[in-house]
């Protein structure tokens, strides 16, 4: 089929796209800018691994809470246990999974909203944690000094040395995402999500599909949540809330939950629109719920389905086009 | 090939299925058929591993099955479809026959990496199963657009690319126009002599029945009232009565 092959144009794409980013220090040689690229692509993390469950048929309302306990397993097992950070990384994704796998074999028997309110219960009960634990996490006051990641004893302390390792832990992500979408597993969770019923008849366990697709997509978060903190050097009860899981599922469906396009183009969009409309002062908010509303209205499969919609208005205006199957 | 025995099933406080016990045996065509509210649709669940059993056995190939979960019955080689044109909407005819292998199709973790090896195994299943259902030609459009005739082929073209050793069609012409249901009815037939699949058929159209099956089993209110060939259970005074009434029975 043509979707296993690879197109020359979208390569080219590709190729530009993953230059434009790996040269935004030198194309936008400002710290801001710089730091808008590193949030964009932690928000990317974290978009790809909800992207991840949202593929296998679920939507997590607690995604912040599994970025927050990785979070705190990284800043803590860092500072006081002295673990270098970047393993302390590793195990918050792995943290954050296993959390994921144990609570998703219990609630994914759960359909639809039950889901949602039970993961979304998990994110307040981390955050509501990691407040009354104080004298593990700090309380309300958080950890403060966290250490910053060192490759190879290289300390990833300014703006644009953290920027490459951002990015490449993004890319490696969105790499992951795109080859699990295509593995026969990633066609397991498509099924599952677009009929359970018949997929569960065709001899798949859907109920352990989803929890795959939850842990993976969690342990992400997890991964994502403790390099976000080690970015900042600070982690307290507010980093990840209720509003952060708001703010990637929003992502993801303004970009599309089709491909691994979608959380891309979900991410680009809406990391800087923030800062853009800042110039506006108190009409920010409104400006962001408008351009929202208005994306739900005009393209409910996200941005990324333009161009196909475009191409299959065309298609329609010029019947007769062999179908592709018949070879 | 398939033994249920002593099978019952309630929902809270109504017993849907009481002691139903038949046998099918390879190469059958069973028909099961009842009026509306026989608990066919129930015993189907229940052997297909969507219902767990209140009591009683299923067994298949020689093992027990009760209360397996369904995608390992299905993995056995025990297929069903289902009353509605249940299939991917979204999805193109052949996407959703490859997902029907889904049951035989092994894969390992480098399967991620080669996505056309894996794909092309699979679209090689589908595409056969497809030209017997006549949807060979419709492989590339989305399962969606198709006449509702082609929908239900779609079904049980889908059931069948897993490979089952034993189909269970649920109603598979309900809805159809005589032509249709003909159409169908002769596809299965040519199924089956071609691979060899026994099949199980629930159905509230008598005539398909009739003409299909070698052996008919009749439920009506949960219990098993005959058992036979087509020309034994017509001639059924027990039958008559429960599909006509007491007086037709007399009549």
């Amino acid at each position: 089929m043509t979707r296993t092959k690879i197109n020359p144009l979208r390569l080219g794409g590709i190729a530009i796209a993953v230059l434009a980013a790996v040269l935004l220090p030198w194309l936008a040689p400002n710290q801001f800018y710089i730091h808008l690229g590193t949030i964009g692509c932690l928000n990317l993390m974290f978009v790809l691994g909800l992207a991840i469950i949202s593929r296998a048929g679920q939507l997590s309302m607690g995604h912040a809470g599994f970025a927050l306990v990785g979070g705190y397993v990284s800043a803590l097992l860092s500072m006081r246990a002295g673990w270098p950070p970047l393993l302390g990384v590793l195990a918050a994704g792995l943290v954050a999974a296993a959390i994921a796998a144990l609570l998703g074999w219990i609630i994914l028997r759960l359909r639809g909203v039950y889901f949602v309110l039970v993961a979304f219960s998990f994110g307040q009960i981390a955050v509501l944690l990691a407040l009354d634990m104080s004298d593990i996490t700090g309380g309300a006051n958080g950890l403060v000094g966290v250490p910053p990641l060192s490759i190879f004893g290289y300390a990833l302390t300014s703006k644009p040395a953290f920027y490459p390792f951002a990015l490449a832990c993004a890319i490696a992500t969105l790499l992951f995402t795109w080859l699990l979408y295509r593995s026969p597993f990633g066609d397991r969770m498509a099924a599952t999500a677009e009929n359970q019923r018949l997929t569960e008849s065709s001899g798949v366990d859907t109920h352990l599909t989803q929890v795959i697709a939850f842990t993976i997509g969690s342990g992400i978060a997890g991964v994502a949540g403790a390099i976000t903190v080690h970015y900042f050097q600070f982690i307290s009860p507010d980093s990840f809330t209720f509003w952060e899981s708001v703010s990637y599922l929003t992502m993801l469906v303004v970009g599309g939950r089709a491909g691994v396009l979608g959380p891309v183009i979900g991410v680009l969009v809406l990391t800087p629109l923030p800062e853009m409309l800042r110039a506006t002062q108190g009409l920010q908010h409104i400006i962001y719920g408008g351009v929202l509303v208005l994306c739900l209205l005009f393209v409910p499969d996200g941005l990324s389905s333009i161009p196909r919609r475009l191409g299959a208005r065309r298609a329609a205006a010029m019947p007769g086009i062999p179908l592709p199957a018949e070879r | 090939m398939l033994q249920v025995s002593g099978l019952k099933r309630v929902f809270g406080g109504l017993v849907a299925v009481r002691d139903v016990s038949f046998e099918v045996r390879q190469g059958d065509f069973l028909g099961l058929i009842g009026p509306n509210g026989a608990g066919k649709t129930t015993v189907f669940n229940v052997v297909s591993g969507v219902l767990r059993p209140s009591a009683g056995s299923v067994r298949f190939l020689g093992q027990d099955i009760s209360g397996l979960p369904a995608n390992r019955i299905v993995r056995r080689g025990l297929s069903r479809t289902f009353q509605a044109a249940t299939l991917y909407p979204d999805a193109t005819v052949i996407e959703n026959a490859v997902r029907g292998t889904y049951a035989t199709a092994r894969f390992g973790l480098l399967d991620g990496l080669r996505p056309t090896k894996w794909r092309a195994e699979a679209e090689a299943i589908a595409f056969n199963v497809l030209d017997m259902f006549g949807l060979s030609r419709r492989a590339g459009i989305k399962a969606r657009e198709l006449a509702y005739g082609e929908q239900r082929r779609l079904g049980v073209a889908i059931a069948l690319a897993g490979q089952p050793k034993l189909l269970m069609l649920d109603e598979p012409v309900a809805g159809l126009n005589p032509e249709e249901a003909a159409e169908l009815g002769r596809v299965l037939q040519r199924v089956k002599a071609e691979r060899g699949v026994t099949m199980v058929l629930v159905e509230h159209h008598m005539r398909t029945v009739m003409g299909l099956c070698n052996r008919i089993v009749v439920l009506d209110h949960g219990t098993m009232i005959a058992e036979g060939t087509p020309a034994e259970i017509v001639a059924n005074p027990g039958v008559i009565e429960a599909y006509l009434g007491k007086d037709a029975a007399h009549a």
